[in-house]
C-alpha cells in the first residue's frame, strides 16, 4: 500500500506494512517469511501493559517549534507527554535554547461528551489555544475515545483552518488502532507532511535527518561536510520552515528505520527525495555502506573514501583493544526493531556474542515501495543467524528470556526491560541517552568503553539481585518461556 | 471557566491504579488500551519524584491491551482470560481490575467478569475508572470504595486505641510514603495504634483491620472525607478531620492538641511530645538563622500552585511560622464545588491581615499567563516565590522567582521517604525552601 497523504488518516503499521508483535524463532526465518508475505502474528493470552501510538504521536508533534498539540481526548491521554517535555527541556541548553515547556492541551472529554459528541468543544479548544499561544501550526490528535464515538475531526480541521488561517492538521493516533506505538510516529509524520512540507523550489545540499533530537551535530556535521552536505534536522526543535524545505534535500536518512520510514517514504514518493533505508550509520559496515550510498548521490565517492580511511586510522586501534576485552561476552537486546538489529551489528562488531534479541515489533518492509530491503533483511541475508523474539514490550517474556539465556549484559532503552535484567543480576545498559552516541566508529568506541566499565563494577546489580522478590507465581517461573502464545493468526 | 487542560496537574481516574499498587501485594489489572498505564506512570510516578512501585513495576501490570477488534466485539472474554492468567501467574494477595475509557464506552461490565472469579484463591475486585469520569482523586475514591464495599468485612470488635489514617493520596502526593510513616511514628508516640494500609509491609492485614478502629483520622481538606463517611455509615466508625497536613510548629502543635481533645488522649504524654518536637525544631531553626539573615534575598510574597492539601499546609506554615505573605493561591486538584468554600475559609484563617486570593482551576496554563502578566505590568517589583510543579520551573525562573516544586508533577528531584509533616518534616521543608535560592 503506498502512502496517500491526502487521506485524513494514515493506516496502521499492521495494515500498511504487515507488521507484527508476536513471534519467536530466528532472524533468517523471520525476515524470509516477512519477504514472502507469509509472516503471521501470534497473540498472547497474558499481556502486560505497554505504550500506545497516541503517546508517540503527541510527543513527536509537541516538540516542533511554535506548534500546539490539541488532544481530543479525556484528560489522561496526554499526561505522559511530560516525559518528552522533560527531554525537551534538558536538551534545550545543548542546542542553545532556553528551557521551556511544550504546549499540549487536552479537550478534556467527559462522560456526556462520549454520548453526545464533542466537536464543538474541540473547536472551542482550538480557538482557546490559538488565542493563548499564537501558534504557527496546530495539530489535533485523535484518541481511543474520539475514535470509538466516531468524532468527525477532519471536518473540524477544515472549518478551523478557514477561521484561523493557519495550518491545522489531524493525526489519527488512536491507541486502539495499532498494537505498535511506532504507528504514532507515522500518524505524526502524516500530519506534518500534510500541513508543512511544500513542493521543492530549488535543490539544496541538505540531507534530511529524521531523529528525535538534533544533538548529534558533533558526529553528523563533519561527516556530511566531507562530502559537501549539511544536515536538515527534522526532529525536536525543527521549525515550520525546516519541514517546508524537506522536499529540497538530496536524500532522507535517519536514526532508525522505524522512525524514518513514513516521512522518508512520503518524501520519496511525493517529491523523489531518495530515502536511504538499506543501511543506517551503525557499526563498521553499517556506517561505511550508509556513507558510500550517500556520497554516491552527490558524486563524492572519492571524498567519502578519504573520510572513511581517516576515521579508520583514528579509531581502529582503540576499537581493536576494546574487541579484545569484550570477546566472548554474551549480550541480549530488547529494543524497538529499528535499533534492536542495529545494536546487534554494533555488539557483534565489538566482539560480543548476541545470544538473543527482542524487537518490540517487526516491519517486513518500509514505506517507499521501491523494492529496496529494510536494513534488517539485508543484514539477515548476509550474516550469522540469531535467536529472535518479537514482543510489544511484554516484559514478562523478557524476564523469562533473561533467565533462560543468562547474558552478561542486556541492552535496552525505556519500556522497562532494564529493570528486570538488573533484578536478575544482569548488567543493564541503557544504550544511550537522548544524545545517541552510537554512530559510526566513534560510537562503537564510546559504547565499547561503556560496556567495559559496566562489566567492571557489577556491585549494584548483584545487590539488587540478592534481595529480589519475584512478582510472579511459582507456576509462571516454571512454565515454558512462550506458554502464553496463542496460535498464529493474521 | 474553561474545561481545557494544559500543563495537567492531576492524572485521570484510571491513574488511581497507583492506590492499589500502594497497598502491599495488591496487583492492578488494566482492562484498558495499551497506553493508559504508561500515560499515568509518567505524570504520577516517573516525573513525580521518580516514583515507582516496589514489586509490580508498571510495565508488568497485566493489561487487556484493547484494540479495535475488542471495540467491535466487546472485551469481556479477553478480560476473563486476562484475569485467569493473571491469577495463575502473579504472586499477589488481591487483584484489582480497573476499566478504562475504551472498555467502558463499549459497555464491558467489569463486575460481571469479576463475579466469575469469586472462588479464586485471592479476592478479585472490579472498579470503574474510565478517565472521562474524573481525575485520579476521583479514581482513588472509587478504588477505596470498591475495596471497602466488596472486600472489607466487619470485625465486630473495636480496638479503642486504633486509628485508621487517611487523607494523603498515594503516589499523587509524592511525599505520601514518608508522610504516612511519620504520622505513624507520631501517633504511636502519643499513645495511639495507627493503622495505615499503604506502604511497606502493611497490606491487606491492615485493610482487614479497618472496621476495628476507634476512629478514622483524615488529614486533608477533602481527600478521603467521603471514605471516612462511608466507613462511618458502614461500620459506625466516627472520624476526625484536620483540614490540612500539619507542617511546622504552629500547625503541628495545634493538630496534636485538637486530636488530644477529640480522642481523649493522655495530655501529659502529648504535651511532652510537643515540647520535645518544638525544642528540636527550634534548635535547628536557630542554627540556620545566621544564614537566613545574612543571605536572605527571599521575597516576602509567595504563590502556591498546588493541590489543596499542600497549598493550605504550606501557606499556613509560611505565613504563621516563617512570616511570609500569601499573595495568590492556585488550587489545582479539581476540588469538588461543595468543598471549595470550606477551603476558602481555611485560607482566611492564616495569621495575617493580608489574605490570599484563592483560585480554583484545572487549567494548569493559567498561573503562568496571569503571573507573567502581573510581572509585565510591575517589572520593578521583586518577583514572588513560586511553589508549584515541574511545569512551573522554567517560567518561574524566567521571571526570576525563587521556585520549589511541591505538588504533582513534582519533577525529577527524587523522593523516597522524604516528607514535610510535623516538626521534623518542617525542617526538611526549610532546607528545600531556602536551598532554592542557590539554584
Amino acid at each position: 500500500m503506498s502512502i496517500n497523504i491526502n487521506l485524513p488518516e494514515c493506516e496502521s503499521r499492521e495494515n500498511r506494512l504487515g507488521s507484527i508483535t508476536g513471534y519467536t524463532g530466528t532472524l533468517k526465518d523471520l525476515t524470509e517469511r516477512g519477504c514472502s508475505g507469509c509472516l503471521k502474528n501470534r497473540d498472547r493470552c497474558l499481556n502486560t501493559s505497554g505504550q500506545c501510538a497516541h503517546f508517540d504521536a503527541i510527543d513527536q508533534l509537541s516538540v516542533i517549534d511554535d506548534a500546539v498539540v490539541i488532544d481530543h481526548a479525556p484528560a489522561g491521554c496526554s499526561t505522559g507527554h511530560i516525559m518528552w517535555n522533560s527531554f525537551y527541556r534538558k536538551i534545550s541548553p545543548m542546542v542553545g535554547r532556553k528551557p521551556k515547556n511544550v504546549i499540549v492541551i487536552s479537550s478534556n472529554m467527559n462522560e456526556s461528551d462520549t454520548v453526545f459528541g464533542a466537536t464543538e468543544k474541540l473547536k472551542e479548544t482550538i480557538r482557546f489555544a490559538y488565542k493563548r499561544h499564537n501558534p504557527k501550526v496546530i495539530f489535533i490528535t485523535g484518541s481511543c475515545t474520539s475514535g470509538i464515538i466516531a468524532e468527525d475531526i477532519p471536518s473540524v480541521v477544515d472549518e478551523m483552518k478557514e477561521e484561523l488561517n493557519i495550518p491545522i492538521s489531524y493525526s489519527s493516533c488512536e491507541g486502539i488502532r495499532s498494537k505498535m506505538w511506532s504507528s504514532g510516529f507515522d500518524a505524526a509524520q502524516h500530519a506534518v507532511v500534510k500541513a508543512l512540507v511544500k513542493p521543492p523550489k530549488e535543490k539544496r545540499n541538505t540531507v534530511n535527518f529524521i531523529v528525535f533530537w538534533p544533538t548529534i551535530e558533533a558526529f553528523l556535521v563533519p561527516t556530511l561536510d566531507a562530502i559537501g552536505l549539511k544536515p536538515l534536522f527534522l526532529s525536536g526543535f525543527a521549525n515550520v520552515e525546516d519541514h517546508a524545505h524537506a522536499s529540497e534535500s538530496v536524500a532522507t536518512v535517519g536514526q532508525c528505520g522505524v522512525l524514518t520510514s513514513y516521512y522518508g517514504g512520503a518524501l520519496q514518493e511525493m517529491y523523489g527525495v531518495p530515502f536511504l533505508q538499506e543501511h543506517f550509520p551503525y557499526g563498521v559496515d553499517g556506517f561505511e555502506s550508509w556513507y558510500r550510498d550517500l556520497a554516491k548521490l552527490v558524486g563524492k565517492e572519492a571524498e567519502a573514501e578519504a573520510f572513511i580511511e581517516a576515521e579508520r586510522a583514528k579509531y581502529l586501534p582503540k576499537l581493536n583493544e576494546i574487541r579484545a576485552k569484550l570477546k566472548g561476552k554474551k549480550a541480549m537486546i530488547a529494543l524497538g526493531p529499528g535499533m534492536a538489529f542495529e545494536v546487534v551489528k554494533i555488539l557483534r562488531d565489538l566482539g560480543m556474542e548476541v545470544v538473543h534479541t527482542v524487537g518490540f515489533h517487526y516491519d517486513p518492509k518500509y514505506d517507499n515501495n521501491d523494492g529496496k530491503l529494510s536494513p534488517i533483511v539485508t543484514y539477515a541475508r548476509e550474516s550469522e543467524d540469531l535467536d529472535v523474539t518479537i514482543a510489544d514490550s511484554q516484559q514478562h517474556e523478557v524476564y523469562k528470556l533473561l533467565k533462560k539465556y543468562k547474558p552478561d549484559a542486556l541492552f535496552s532503552r525505556a519500556h522497562g526491560s532494564n529493570l528486570w535484567a538488573a533484578k536478575l543480576g544482569v548488567v543493564s545498559i541503557e544504550y544511550a541517552g537522548a544524545t545517541h552516541s552510537l554512530y559510526s566508529y566513534a560510537g562503537l568506541v564510546e559504547i565499547g568503553l561503556r560496556i567495559i566499565d559496566e562489566l567492571e563494577n557489577r556491585n549494584f546489580v548483584k545487590l539488587i539481585n540478592k534481595k529480589f522478590v519475584s512478582p510472579f507465581a511459582k507456576s509462571f517461573e516454571e512454565s515454558p518461556t512462550f506458554a502464553y502464545f496463542e496460535e498464529e493468526r493474521r | 471557566m474553561s474545561e481545557f487542560l494544559e500543563k495537567q496537574r492531576t492524572g485521570c481516574a484510571f491513574g488511581a491504579f497507583y492506590t492499589a499498587l500502594a497497598i502491599d501485594n495488591v496487583l492492578p489489572y488494566a482492562h484498558s488500551g495499551p497506553g493508559c498505564i504508561q500515560q499515568a506512570k509518567l505524570i504520577m510516578g516517573y516525573k513525580n519524584g521518580g516514583q515507582g512501585p516496589s514489586k509490580y513495576a508498571e510495565p508488568i501490570i497485566p493489561c487487556s491491551n484493547f484494540t479495535e477488534k475488542d471495540v467491535v466485539f466487546g472485551g469481556i472474554e479477553k478480560l476473563k482470560t486476562g484475569i485467569k492468567h493473571s491469577l495463575d501467574n502473579f504472586d499477589a494477595d488481591m487483584l484489582v481490575v480497573l476499566s478504562g475509557c475504551s472498555s467502558e464506552i463499549v459497555a464491558d461490565n467489569v463486575d460481571e467478569a469479576v463475579d466469575e472469579f469469586s472462588d479464586a484463591k485471592i479476592p478479585v475486585i472490579g472498579v470503574e475508572t474510565a478517565g472521562f469520569k474524573g481525575n485520579n482523586i476521583y479514581g482513588h475514591e472509587q478504588i477505596l470504595k470498591a475495596i471497602i464495599g466488596k472486600y472489607v468485612k466487619p470485625t465486630n470488635t473495636i480496638n479503642p486505641k486504633q486509628v485508621n489514617v487517611w487523607g494523603i493520596v498515594p503516589f499523587y502526593d509524592p511525599f505520601w510514603d514518608g508522610t504516612y510513616n511519620a504520622i505513624e511514628d507520631t501517633l504511636k508516640a502519643i499513645g495511639l495504634e495507627p493503622n495505615i494500609i499503604y506502604g511497606e509491609g502493611r497490606g491487606l492485614k491492615n485493610v482487614d483491620k479497618i472496621p476495628s478502629a476507634a476512629f478514622n483520622l483524615v488529614l486533608s481538606p477533602w481527600w478521603d472525607v467521603e471514605i471516612a463517611k462511608l466507613l462511618e455509615s458502614k461500620f459506625g466508625t466516627p472520624y476526625f478531620q484536620y483540614p490540612n497536613l500539619p507542617i511546622g510548629p504552629s500547625e503541628t502543635t495545634k493538630f496534636l492538641r485538637a486530636l488530644t481533645d477529640y480522642a481523649k488522649l493522655d495530655k501529659e504524654l502529648v504535651e511532652a511530645y510537643i515540647e520535645k518536637g518544638e525544642k528540636e525544631y527550634f534548635y535547628y531553626f536557630n542554627r540556620a538563622l545566621n544564614w537566613v539573615y545574612d543571605a536572605n534575598i527571599a521575597p516576602k510574597r509567595f504563590i502556591p500552585i498546588a493541590n489543596s492539601n499542600y497549598a493550605l499546609a504550606i501557606s499556613k506554615h509560611l505565613v504563621n511560622d516563617l512570616g511570609f505573605i500569601s499573595d495568590t493561591v492556585y488550587i489545582t486538584d479539581g476540588v469538588k464545588e461543595e468543598y471549595q468554600d470550606v477551603i476558602r475559609e481555611e485560607f482566611e484563617k492564616v495569621e495575617s491581615d493580608i489574605k490570599p486570593e484563592v483560585i480554583f482551576t484545572k487549567d494548569g496554563g493559567l498561573p503562568q499567563v496571569e503571573i507573567s502578566e502581573k510581572r509585565r505590568q510591575n517589572p520593578l517589583r521583586q518577583p514572588p516565590y513560586i511553589l508549584g510543579t515541574f511545569w512551573d520551573e522554567p517560567w518561574a525562573k524566567e521571571l526570576n522567582s525563587p521556585f520549589l516544586s511541591v505538588s504533582m508533577p513534582l519533577g525529577e528531584k527524587i523522593v523516597l521517604n522524604k516528607h514535610y509533616f510535623g516538626y521534623k518534616g518542617a525542617l526538611t521543608f526549610f532546607e528545600d525552601f531556602f536551598s532554592a535560592f542557590n539554584g
